[in-house]
């Protein structure tokens, strides 16, 4: 059955008030997504590599993830040195889960769009 | 109990018969463990070994398979102990040894393991999918994924992804003969 597009609308609005505003950053975004794709957990020197940001940009992004709940740092030891490794929590997860749920209905107004510019 | 995938009681097979020592063998709870378990698996499967459950993409970190993490994950109490129905066949063993000898038993993997074995496995699947890419081009491209990896280990892991592609049939009469004048002037 087809949605109104009314509720479509409506579902735009009052999803994007349930997601963190603080958390909907493109860093933050993609943190989150790769430590969820990453279940073994990330280290601070790939996390650097993967998104090309400065050491100082990364760590206060991490240390925001980490002071909210949605990420954990853990302490390893590699090769003999000492090291952390960052890890996504069940919050992180619930978190971006709200994020797609967001898009999905954007992704339902272009469907609207396009079906009305077909009629 | 759910039931195991037959292909992670293969991977237990492979592990049990590589040359490894794992300070926690329960990866759930180290780094390292998990780390070496990829690694291993993915060269397992590059060299030839059917692990059809497990795919490995290349981003920046090194092969890597999320349905292989979500079995060890399940089966963090029978990878530890490494109990497996398994058996290896006699091809399977010989893929495991030359892992054992040419990457496990080199002098770098006791004190650098995680970077020994993260740039094999990268030169390995850059090389898998770009068959004719030079030296130059392989090292360049693997520092780029491994910025933090030193450029001697990663030269190392190149000649070792050269070895473990190494096939007998390679070795004609001629490239012996000049491998042993090389032998006779290192001598």
């Amino acid at each position: 059955m087809e949605k109104d597009p009314k509720n479509i609308i409506r579902d735009v609005v009052e999803n994007s008030k349930k997601i963190n505003s603080k958390v909907f950053t493109l860093t933050r975004c993609i943190l989150l997504t790769l430590m969820w794709f990453n279940k073994d957990g990330l280290q601070f020197r790939e996390l650097k590599n993967i998104l090309n940001i400065s050491d100082g940009k990364l760590k206060s992004n991490l240390d925001f993830l980490q002071d909210i709940g949605f990420i954990k740092r853990i302490p390893i030891r590699l090769d003999q040195k000492d090291m952390h490794i960052y890890m996504i929590e069940d919050s992180g997860k619930n978190e971006l889960k709200k994020i797609i749920r967001w898009v999905e209905n954007m992704k339902e107004v272009e469907g609207m769009y396009n079906e009305q510019s077909k009629s | 109990m759910s039931k195991v995938n037959p292909d992670f009681l293969k991977v237990i097979a492979i592990l049990s018969n590589c040359k490894i020592e794992m300070k926690n063998p329960k990866p759930a709870k180290n780094f390292q463990t998990r780390l070496i378990i990829q690694k291993i698996i993915f060269l397992s499967k590059i060299l030839g070994i059917n692990l059809r459950s497990y795919n490995f993409s290349l981003y920046k970190n090194g092969p890597y398979s999320p349905s292989l993490t979500a079995d060890y994950y399940d089966n963090n109490e029978s990878i530890a102990a490494l109990e497996t129905s398994y058996h290896l066949t006699p091809n399977e063993q010989e893929i495991v040894g030359k892992i054992n000898n040419v990457v496990l038993e080199h002098p770098l993997n006791i004190y650098n393991q995680a970077d020994l074995l993260e740039a094999i496995s990268t030169a390995y699947y850059i090389k898998h999918y770009n068959e004719d890419i030079l030296d130059d081009d392989l090292f360049a491209k693997t520092k780029d994924e491994k910025p933090f990896i030193s450029a001697k280990i990663i030269t190392i892991a190149i000649n070792i992804v050269k070895k473990l592609r190494f096939k007998p049939e390679y070795l004609t009469k001629d490239i012996q003969d000049e491998l042993d004048l090389w032998d006779k002037a290192e001598d």
